[in-house]
């Protein structure tokens, strides 16, 4: 366990953030889900700009009996492009209905999302926190990631990612979970497949028109 | 009058021939590292009217543009463009190909 924080606090200082860029290109919907131990969740979001994006976000959680849905703005706070670089930092934030033993009260979710990539390697970071009104559900999980392309693919043709995800969740039982997975990605289509250390699968998918 | 009616029949026979000129644009452009950057910045030039064709390169990071003939595309259109996508523009170069076609 050791050994796990300690690679997982390493990712967290030495990259920025993000599973999936939660803003397109303008004029650009983007549907987005992913499935893993903690939760399956679904987005749908328009992209007004290469800046913002505005969707709604449902979730059904599996550590608790849970579900959630919100509205979302996605802000890109800051990009850094290189020649062969690109880094970004995300705030994201969702307003919503939480339900959650069975009773439903107003949630809100505040999150901050980092990436760094390069056509060889990848980072990212992703912090979010959800209150719920008169709940006891401060919720706060982080999630990092790195990965590198074992070749790398000119546009058009399929991409292959191998990544490694360490997500630390304060209030589960398993507080630091770790999950080895492949990423393919192609034109407007990106599809993961992983499996953690509990043997727990992960499965998401992005298509963005 | 003989004359000018055989000017003219040459004029309309389908043996006439012109010439335009078709311009290739190339972009380097930094920031274009995956995919969806390179989707998102072909989309947004395939809506511009003037453009016939795109050619997107994730490994030269270019983006080149053919005009449609005797259309035009200002260095300020197609940064803004590129810049909207969240991609930066580190050059612009223009290429113009003139061509000979005949009917």
């Amino acid at each position: 366990m050791g050994i796990i924080r300690f690679i997982m606090l390493s990712l967290m200082l030495t990259s920025s953030c993000v599973l999936a860029r939660p803003v397109s290109w303008p004029d650009g919907w983007t549907v987005m889900q992913r499935n893993n131990f903690y939760e399956s969740r679904l987005h749908l979001h328009y992209s007004s700009s290469a800046f913002n994006s505005f969707g709604v976000v449902l979730e059904d959680g599996h550590q608790v009996d849970s579900k959630y849905a919100a509205l979302q703005w996605n802000h890109l706070l800051k990009r850094r492009n290189t020649r062969h670089s690109q880094a970004n930092l995300y705030l994201k934030t969702q307003l919503g209905v939480l339900d959650l033993f069975d009773q439903e009260k107003l949630a809100a979710t505040i999150g901050l999302a980092g990436d760094w990539e390069t056509r060889r390697y990848f980072t990212s970071y992703e912090a979010r926190y959800r209150e719920a009104d008169n709940l006891n559900d401060r919720n706060f999980k982080q999630e990092a990631r790195i990965g590198i392309a074992p070749y790398v693919a000119e546009y058009g043709n399929w991409h292959t990612w191998l990544m490694l995800q360490v997500d630390h969740l304060p209030n589960a039982e398993d507080e630091v979970v770790v999950t080895s997975l492949v990423r393919l990605f192609k034109g407007n289509f990106l599809f993961e497949a992983g499996i953690s250390d509990d043997q727990d699968a992960l499965f998401n998918w992005i298509v963005r028109y | 009058m003989k004359k000018l009616f055989i000017v003219l029949l040459f004029c309309f026979s389908g043996v006439t021939s012109y010439a335009h000129a078709e311009e290739t644009i190339a972009a380097e452009v930094h920031g274009m590292v995956c995919e969806f950057c390179a989707v998102g910045l072909e989309k947004q030039f395939k809506k511009s009217d003037q453009v016939k064709s795109i050619d997107v390169s994730l490994e030269a990071g270019t983006v080149k543009l053919v005009l449609k003939d005797g259309q035009e595309m200002d260095d300020e259109r197609i940064t803004k463009i590129i810049n909207d996508n969240g991609i930066n523009v580190a050059s612009i170069k223009r290429m113009n190909t003139d061509t000979v076609v005949a009917e």
